[in-house]
């Protein structure tokens, strides 16, 4: 509530302000370019439900296979923040994502690579978008061990309404969306046996309510202040519920769930420039999340006494809850700046304190049967401190060469079962060349090779124990979650990236193509059941190789027509190094021994004012 | 990142979003420029309706709309 109060004071408080053109956001300089930008357009009009559908397959690398949010950062409108996902997609202007990182986000703070958000650029007024869609069913997309046998149709909706007011010196953004994502529902037969008579009834739903809101004001051209605050909730909805029906033996069962969750996050930023050659920008951040949930099956109690006269049920709660606090800073001096060289000494600085609570309890009996109660129930606490600091110096010389090296102080410290303490320095070099004005062709109006080496200590955040890496395991056929920490004892848990990209680009870069070479070497989190005792869990070494091809075109670029083409083909290859046994390759991460292409398309045609909106991306 | 949901086979899924999916819409951009109304573009779209291998998705068929003020 305090927040709240805070943010509607600030909101009062720039509804005062008055005049000089502001809003102007921290220019970002990637040290390695990007070739593609998602916009407004390729981002508003799609029916997708989060961040993640928006951007997988769009980039080289990124689908959701091998997204681990703790790989990335995200800058949005200049700052560093902790989760993309608590913005409505409406508010969204352009994405665009860089291998490695940007000159605000080096080393650590850069890890695989990052999501660089811009939000919508204020224009007064207000904006409604709506998307409804039938979701139709698809036996392709069931269970081979499932035979269809009547099935109803889903309903998608999305609608978000926004509103922007831009003064001149100040500006605020607010939106507000509502998604219901209704699954088509399916009742299904057993196709092994088709003589059994068990049927299956199953349906899913979602709901999310989401606002989010941006605001800033510029003092005057040496210091302005921003601000977010975003609130998502999902309110209690049956998740899943399946009904089996109609076998004598086993009577009727029913299991379903439902979970609730909630997420409030918020930001402030501070950007002075004294001087045209220095700039800093601080960030704080909050980020909160709370989930929780049922799920429960019944069936008649067939086993003892038979027949039956009871009913067996298990019934289970958990409690998830998420806080992080971080601080961050960027600070850039040009020392020297002049029309053949310019050195920017920059130094990103992080400080974050996260925690995540969990809470399960269970029971299962017979009704009507007090003896035959059994419960259990546990309860954790992890959490992870960190501080890492990047210096790093770029040069610039004569916008040829770009070069810059750096390093990373890692220190992190996770209490969970015991304390287990880390801290290491790490190297960040790159260089980035740029000779298409030596060739002085009007072919050719880029030509840039690049190489970056960068290394950092795995393990920023407490997220980093709660996601699957569906890399360590290929058959994708073990889940649960880790409750064994395990101690380091012989190695510190890194991550080594080296990337070798080359691109062309012709007649104005109307064309341009792009190759791009990485290689991640690294300590990975993975975990697994041992039967009849617990889960354990320890870090492996998984290399990856991998090579893409990007082409962007403006095919057509006439004043009523225009038509872009963009296109990616990417090859990945992971191999999974277990102490004692051979390795395992793992091609495309979870298909055991093969390593396909992936990649896709995506297309634009604007035409008179009729638009088509195309992607296929194989992920 | 993940939404972690259940799917509509009732198994649990780190994140219902998993998808392989395409999209394909068309639209047209109503030239509304006088009044309050200063924008108005409705367009037809899809999603994973074509060679779809999607596990944990549907077929999406429907309409969008953007409206400014």
């Amino acid at each position: 509530m305090r927040i709240i109060f805070l943010f509607a004071v600030l909101l009062m408080a720039l509804n005062l302000g008055a005049q000089t053109d502001s809003a102007s956001k921290l220019s970002i300089t990637p040290t390695y370019t990007s070739i593609q930008t998602l916009t407004r357009s390729d981002i508003e009009r799609l029916p997708v439900n989060s961040f993640l559908e928006l951007v997988q397959g769009a980039f080289p690398f990124i689908s959701d296979k091998s997204v681990i949010e703790g790989d990335y950062s995200f800058v949005v409108n200049g700052f560093v923040l902790i989760n993309p996902n608590a913005i409505n997609v409406s508010q969204i202007e352009s994405i665009s994502f860089y291998a490695v990182g940007t000159d605000i986000t080096r080393g650590s703070m850069a890890k695989k690579g990052t999501f660089v958000i811009s939000t919508r650029v204020p224009k007064n007024g207000l904006n409604f978008s709506t998307k409804t869609d039938l979701l139709l069913p698809d036996e392709n997309s069931m269970s081979p061990y499932s035979q269809v046998t009547n099935s109803s149709k889903g309903f998608y909706s999305l609608d978000e309404l926004s509103y922007h007011h831009k003064d001149i010196k100040w500006f605020t953004s607010n939106s507000f969306s509502f998604l219901k994502n209704k699954a088509p529902g399916y009742v299904t037969t057993n196709a092994f046996y088709p003589t059994s008579t068990s049927v299956s009834e199953s349906s899913s739903e979602m709901r999310r309510f989401r606002f989010s809101n941006f605001a800033g004001y510029e003092f005057n051209e040496h210091m302005k202040i921003d601000g977010g605050l975003f609130f998502t909730s999902k309110p209690a909805t049956a998740d899943g519920k399946t009904a089996f029906t109609g076998t004598p033996a086993m009577g009727e069962q029913i299991y379903q769930s439902d979970n609730k969750g909630q997420l409030l996050s918020s930001h402030a930023g501070l950007t002075l420039k004294p001087s045209s050659r220095i700039i800093s920008q601080l960030t704080a951040e909050m980020v909160r999340s709370k989930a929780n949930g049922n799920s429960s099956f019944t069936r008649p109690d067939f086993v003892y006494p038979q027949p039956p006269t009871g009913t067996f049920y298990y019934g289970s709660n958990f409690l998830y809850r998420y806080t992080a606090y971080a601080v961050s800073d960027y600070f850039s001096w040009k020392p020297i700046v002049s029309s053949k060289v310019t050195i920017d000494f920059g130094l990103l600085a992080q400080g974050r304190w996260s925690k995540i609570r969990e809470r399960n309890y269970s029971e299962q009996g017979q009704s009507g049967q007090p003896g035959s109660i059994s419960t259990s129930y546990s309860t954790s606490s992890r959490k992870v401190q960190s501080f890492n600091v990047n210096p790093v110096v770029h040069l610039d010389f004569r916008q040829l060469l770009f070069a810059e090296a750096g390093f990373s102080y890692d220190s992190y410290k996770e209490t969970w079962f015991g304390a287990n303490k880390r801290k290491k320095l790490l190297p960040n070099v790159g260089a980035r060349l740029e000779l298409a004005p030596l060739l002085d062709s009007k072919l050719v109006s880029s030509l840039e090779f690049s190489a970056n080496y960068n290394k950092y200590l795995t393990g920023g955040d407490v997220n980093d124990f709660l996601e699957t890496d569906s890399r360590a395991v290929p058959s994708g056929s073990i889940s649960g979650g880790p409750y064994y920490v395990p101690t380091l004892t012989s190695d510190y848990p890194t991550v080594e990236n080296w990337l070798v990209s080359m691109s062309i680009g012709f007649r104005n870069n109307r064309l341009v193509l792009k190759s791009q070479y990485r290689n991640f070497n690294e300590m990975i989190l993975w975990y697994t059941q041992v039967p009849y005792s617990s889960y354990v869990s320890m870090y492996d070494r998984l290399t990856t190789k991998g090579l893409c091809f990007e082409l962007k075109t403006s095919i057509i670029e006439k004043q009523k027509v225009n038509w872009k083409l963009y296109a990616t083909l990417y090859n990945e290859k992971g191999t999974l190094h277990f102490p004692g046994y051979q390795p395992i390759t793992t091609g495309g991460l979870t298909d055991a021994g093969k390593a396909p292409w992936r990649g896709g398309l995506r297309t634009s045609v604007d035409y008179r004012g009729f638009f088509l909106q195309a992607r296929h991306y194989s992920i | 990142m993940n939404e972690a949901a259940y799917d509509k086979n009732g198994n649990f899924q780190d994140d219902i979003n998993q998808y392989n999916a395409n999209f394909l819409l068309v639209g047209y951009k109503v030239p509304v420029k006088k009044g309050v109304i200063k924008g108005l573009e409705i367009n037809a779209q899809s999603r994973s309706l074509f060679h779809s291998k999607s596990y944990t998705t549907s077929k999406y068929v429907g309409l969008g709309a953007q409206l400014d003020f």
